[in-house]
């Protein structure tokens, strides 16, 4: 088994008297497709910030590729990271960030580059500064494939796409990953449309890993119970309950354990219809995306 | 053209692929700060030759009221003319602001390390100021040849610039541009780390500092003007430069881009 691309261990990061990351542990593995997922200002790009080198921890260790990405140059430039903000520039237009990211990159692609450009529509003739909102997601995403850097983070490179871009998006990414297959990890709100690509999740709340899973893992681990109020609760009682949501006499429980053979048949029994449990519902359990649903209750 | 290469995403292939380009990362950071050419290389041309041009307007307009280009009173007043420095000096010290504040975040998202970026930030500072320095000397030649642009107008041959003397030319106008791009880019490091407040305390440190030590050599400043020497500003321009990127690292390290 080959070393993880990037493992945290008690990653702490500090802004005066605002904790950004609390002693975080992840590990994400060489070839994967990790999601990183959060609500605003859960950490995620604090914690990319540091996995890529461009900040420090106040306490604990990050290693990439085996390394401190700290001022290290060869990891440095295994990693591409293009953030949802990125400063380019004075008076940057996209030849100058095409043209400046090659010089960087031995991996560079430029038909893809070309290809991609195209496919967003990029201007090319417009100051990178005067970009809207989708452009400038749309140029993060060419410069960030285009790198086939081994180690690649996206972050919410959705933003302000329409979902004929955001396709566009995942299926670049899919089809680069079965041709050039590297480390991605890319920060995102959007985890229905994105739960398919992902091989993990690291799941951040207000600074802290609230979980860090493989996709298989996550399939066996979490199933929604529904029906009505007092036998969802009967239910649960027995089995380890990560939320439950309520309307009106109806309930639905999620449960953190897969149901054997005996749980489904009681499930039966008391008229209630299970399901494995998707993504988003796990996220949205452990508090990381905001539910409109009437009384949510975090375990 | 293109050229596509495979990524395995395995250590070891990182290595392989990664080594050459770590070789190339400081000077990657020197050819960075040049591909906006038309702002590097082509604005300081244009800059030049506007000044020569309002410099030749002024010149026949003060002989339309009766000025002598032939006298020497006209010379050794026309070569006050500071029009060169003054508009370099600005768009100079730009440059290294810019070269810093805007460029660091982006060349860190490429893989540059804080020490490459700081090094080949120096050496793109230095590169510029050896073009202003050609650039300037060729006009400077260019304006003796022709008897001051054909009118007796004086840009380039000016006191503050050697008086014409090629070689406190090229000097001056080395150690001077190098040192104000240097300078410019230690405050955009300083705006980076500390954001907009950071560039108006070292502004205020350093214009307290200059005022504490003119008072401290004041009474023996007639004696210091008497025996100034070239080399001293020599010496204060490099000094200011290699103070100025000591100081620009050292604010890049700790500054955290968000």
């Amino acid at each position: 088994m080959t070393a993880p691309a990037i493992e945290g261990a008690e990653l702490t990061r500090q802004f005066g008297a605002m904790t950004a990351l609390n002693e975080v542990d992840i590990t994400v593995q060489q070839g994967s497709v990790c999601g990183l997922l959060g609500r605003n200002g859960a950490g995620k790009t604090t914690l990319m910030s540091l996995i890529t080198g461009q900040d420090r921890p106040t306490s604990g260790t990050i290693k990439v590729l085996g390394h401190n990405p700290y001022e290290h140059d060869r990891t440095v430039q295994a990693i591409s990271f293009i953030r949802d903000n990125q400063r380019y520039p004075d008076d940057f237009r996209l030849r100058h960030a095409l043209k400046a990211t090659r010089m960087f990159r031995p991996n560079w692609d430029e038909a893809l580059a070309e290809r991609l450009v195209e496919v967003f529509r990029l201007p090319a003739k417009t100051a990178i500064k005067k970009y809207s909102r989708g452009q400038i997601s749309s140029l993060a995403i060419v410069l960030g494939l285009a790198s086939r850097t081994p180690i690649t983070l996206l972050d919410e490179p959705y933003l302000g796409l329409d979902a004929t871009a955001r396709q566009t998006f995942y299926d670049v990414l899919i089809e680069e990953q079965m041709q050039h297959p590297r480390t991605f990890l890319i920060s995102t709100h959007l985890v229905a449309e994105m739960e398919n690509i992902f091989d993990s999740v690291i799941v951040l709340d207000r600074g802290s890993v609230v979980l860090n899973a493989t996709m298989d893992d996550l399939h066996g681990k979490f199933v929604q119970i529904s029906g009505l109020k007092a036998r969802v609760e009967e239910f649960a009682a027995a089995h380890r309950v990560v939320s439950t949501r309520t309307v009106g006499s109806l309930a639905t429980a999620l449960i953190h354990n897969n149901l054997d053979g005996d749980a489904r048949h009681r499930a039966t029994e008391l008229g209630l219809e299970w399901e494995r449990a998707d993504l988003q519902s796990v996220v949205s359990a452990l508090g990381s995306i905001p539910t409109a649903t009437e009384g949510a209750n975090n375990v | 053209m293109s050229k596509t290469t495979t990524t395995t995403g395995t250590v070891t292939a990182t290595t392989a692929q990664g080594s050459q380009a770590s070789s190339n990362t400081l000077l990657g950071t020197l050819r960075l700060h040049f591909v906006k050419r038309d702002v590097m290389l082509a604005t300081p041309p244009f800059i030049l030759a506007l000044v020569v041009v309002v410099t030749i307007v002024i010149a026949l307009v003060v002989q339309r009221v009766g000025g002598d280009p032939s006298s020497a009173e006209w010379a050794e007043g026309s070569r006050n003319n500071g029009g060169v420095v003054w508009s370099l000096a600005g768009f100079v010290t730009y440059l290294g602001v810019q070269s810093v504040g805007t460029t660091f975040p982006f060349a860190l998202a490429l893989g540059v390390t804080r020490r490459n970026f700081t090094i080949g930030t120096l050496l793109a500072h230095l590169s510029q100021a050896v073009y202003l320095t050609v650039l300037g000397s060729a006009l400077l030649w260019l304006e003796k040849i022709t008897d001051h642009w054909f009118v007796g107008a004086y840009a380039f041959d000016s006191h503050i610039l050697g008086s014409g003397d090629p070689g406190v030319f090229a000097i001056t106008v080395l150690l001077g541009s190098w040192a104000l791009l240097s300078i410019g880019g230690a405050f955009g490091a300083v705006w980076v780390r500390f954001g907009k407040r950071g560039p108006l305390f070292v502004g205020i440190s350093v214009a307290l500092i200059l005022a504490l030590l003119l008072l401290i050599l004041a009474p023996s400043l007639g004696s210091i003007f008497r025996n100034f020497q070239m080399w001293w500003l020599v010496v204060l321009a490099i000094g200011a430069a290699i103070i100025s990127a000591i100081g620009e690292y050292g604010a890049l390290r700790s500054a955290s881009v968000r």
